[in-house]
């Protein structure tokens, strides 16, 4: 009996291991950079990337193109934002292309942030005009993320698991699925992760996120400063089960240790993929191919 | 107004100040005392992103500063002056006004060109790669389309005049500068900002070098911009400017009377 093997796990490519990963390749699925860190014209940053995409995957991560912001004259500005997003996707070919499920700007202001919003019907007709918008211009479909949020709408009309899935019905979108935004979201509110999971269409997830948090009196912070959790390794399992094969990443973007622990992340993430696969293959939970 | 424009101005209110939560609050589910203090953290995010994007643009104006004092007017500067941009290494463009106009600043009166300078080459590492001119350029043209050949600088590019002796305080504050430099803080001095490869180069320029490369960077033709540093400087070479830029690569196109840029 075979399946489908869970593609191999990538980290983010943050600027202090760039050498290192150039020099010593090592052996990963994917990296991922931010979108908007490479929105130049040239420089020294573009040509790592593009050195980078020689001998990975990448992934473009985007942090500002606030798919839920409102405001028109914002979302005029946003079109500026979305040429250059177009002109890197050109540029560099990337596997994925993904963006969080947020708003970002009101009124001229742009936060730089990844601000929640209530999930309405209103809002679900908005992101998914924009999010046609954004993969009729780049030729692609877009991977969304969930997101790591500290307050709660009152006005809410369904869930965030709720609201990503219609999303990838009305427009095709794949989901990028943060297994920590998800596991601090879930402490944070009080709700169970799997039940969250459970709603979201497994099919479409591209892409999996894993990074650390904080424990703060205000409750869980998306931190990416530290080791993944017990519990986040265990929703990985979790989702190897339910069969996702996409590949997972690791993101540290404060604190970053050398480049070994992101590679020992890695190598457990890969190692819980081959168990999970071993394991249904041996109770014979999976098809033949 | 939409119910999600309203969600989203108040939600900017709040970040903008804590003033702004009251109106937020009634929007959001459970404990309000919790819930104001969550906007604080997220108040407090858009602040550190405002403050990360200024320490990578304005790093020797942080160290002539120290951290602490910089934070503090990455915080005035956000406050008067947020970001408009989805992509945050555009923000910090307006800095160097925000501190001429920032009273505290005066005890570093240099400040402000300090940052102006550091901005031309934080906008320098970005720009596009480009592969400068060289001599041969040149060794066609007959005295009068010399005269007519009007010179496009490279991309990033940049020049400045200052009453303070910019280039030398930033070539102090780099990794290589062996040493502490005398620095007479009371000369005026003209920076020079460009790209080399993947690095970014400043130089201190004289007055007539100066002239020259401002008129050339402004469209002038090169007969024109040679008059006008003449009558500046009596003893202004146009042999050793070109050969300057040439060796620096400063040029990237001679563009011909006529020719459309």
């Amino acid at each position: 009996m075979t399946t489908t093997p869970v593609s191999p796990t990538g980290i983010g490519l943050r600027q202090p291991h760039y050498a290192r990963v150039l020099e010593e390749r090592p052996s990963l699925g994917l990296l991922e950079v931010h979108s908007e860190n490479f929105f130049h014209e040239g420089g020294a940053s573009l040509h790592v990337l593009e050195r980078a995409r020689a001998l990975y995957p990448v992934s473009l991560h985007g942090v500002g193109l606030a798919l839920a912001s409102a405001d028109a004259g914002c979302r005029a500005r946003a079109e500026v934002h979305l040429d250059r997003l177009a002109r890197l996707v050109a540029r560099i070919e990337p596997a994925f292309v993904s963006e969080h499920l947020c708003w970002g700007a009101v009124d001229g202001i742009h936060f730089n942030d990844l601000l929640p919003f209530p999930y309405t019907g209103e809002a679900l007709t908005l992101v998914a005009a924009r999010i046609r918008e954004v993969q009729d211009r780049l030729r692609r479909p877009l991977l969304i993320e969930n997101l790591s949020a500290y307050v709660q709408f009152r006005d809410s009309e369904m869930s965030e698991a709720e609201f990503l899935a219609e999303l990838v019905c009305l427009t095709g979108c794949g989901l990028l699925l943060d297994l920590n935004n998800l596991y601090v979201n879930a402490r944070n509110f009080g709700f169970d992760p799997l039940v969250e999971l459970d709603r979201l269409p497994m099919h479409a997830v591209g892409e999996i996120h894993l990074a650390g948090h904080a424990v703060t009196g205000h409750g869980l912070i998306d931190t990416h400063g530290s080791h993944v959790c017990d519990d986040v390794w265990s929703l990985l399992r979790d989702v190897r089960v339910r069969g996702v094969t996409a590949p997972a990443l690791i993101e540290w973007d404060t604190d970053l240790p050398e480049l070994d622990v992101l590679l020992a992340e890695a190598v457990r993430a890969d190692r819980i993929g081959r168990e999970v696969v071993a394991g249904l293959q041996e109770s014979g939970h999976v098809c033949a191919a | 107004m939409s119910a999600l424009l309203d969600a989203q101005r108040r939600f900017a209110g709040a970040l903008r100040g804590a003033a702004g939560e009251s109106a937020m609050l009634p929007l959001l589910a459970g404990d309000d005392e919790r819930n104001r203090a969550l906007l604080g953290i997220y108040r407090g995010n858009s602040v550190a992103s405002a403050h990360a994007a200024l320490t990578l643009a304005y790093p020797v104006c942080r160290m002539l500063t120290g951290d602490d004092y910089f934070a503090g007017l990455a915080r005035g500067h956000w406050a008067e002056s947020p970001s408009r941009d989805g992509d945050l290494n555009r923000y910090g463009a307006g800095f160097a006004d925000f501190l001429t106009r920032f009273e505290p600043v005066r005890a570093l009166p240099y400040l402000p060109d300090l940052a102006r300078l550091e901005w031309s080459v934080h906008v320098a590492m970005s720009a596009a790669d480009a592969t400068p001119l060289g001599g041969e350029a040149f060794a066609r043209l007959d005295a009068d389309a010399l005269a007519a050949v009007r010179l496009r600088p490279v991309p990033g590019f940049a020049l400045h005049d200052s009453p303070w002796p910019v280039a030398d305080i930033w070539l102090q504050h780099q990794p290589e500068a062996g040493g502490t430099l005398d620095i007479d803080l009371s000369a005026a001095q003209c920076a020079v900002v460009w790209r080399d490869g993947f690095r970014v180069r400043v130089a201190a320029l004289d007055r007539g070098m100066h002239l020259f490369w401002t008129d050339i960077a402004g469209g002038a033709a090169l007969g024109e911009a040679w008059a006008s540093a003449s009558a500046h400087d009596a003893g202004f070479d146009l042999a050793a400017a070109i050969e300057c830029a040439l060796a620096a690569g400063w040029l990237l196109a001679l563009d011909m009377q006529g020719e459309s840029p």
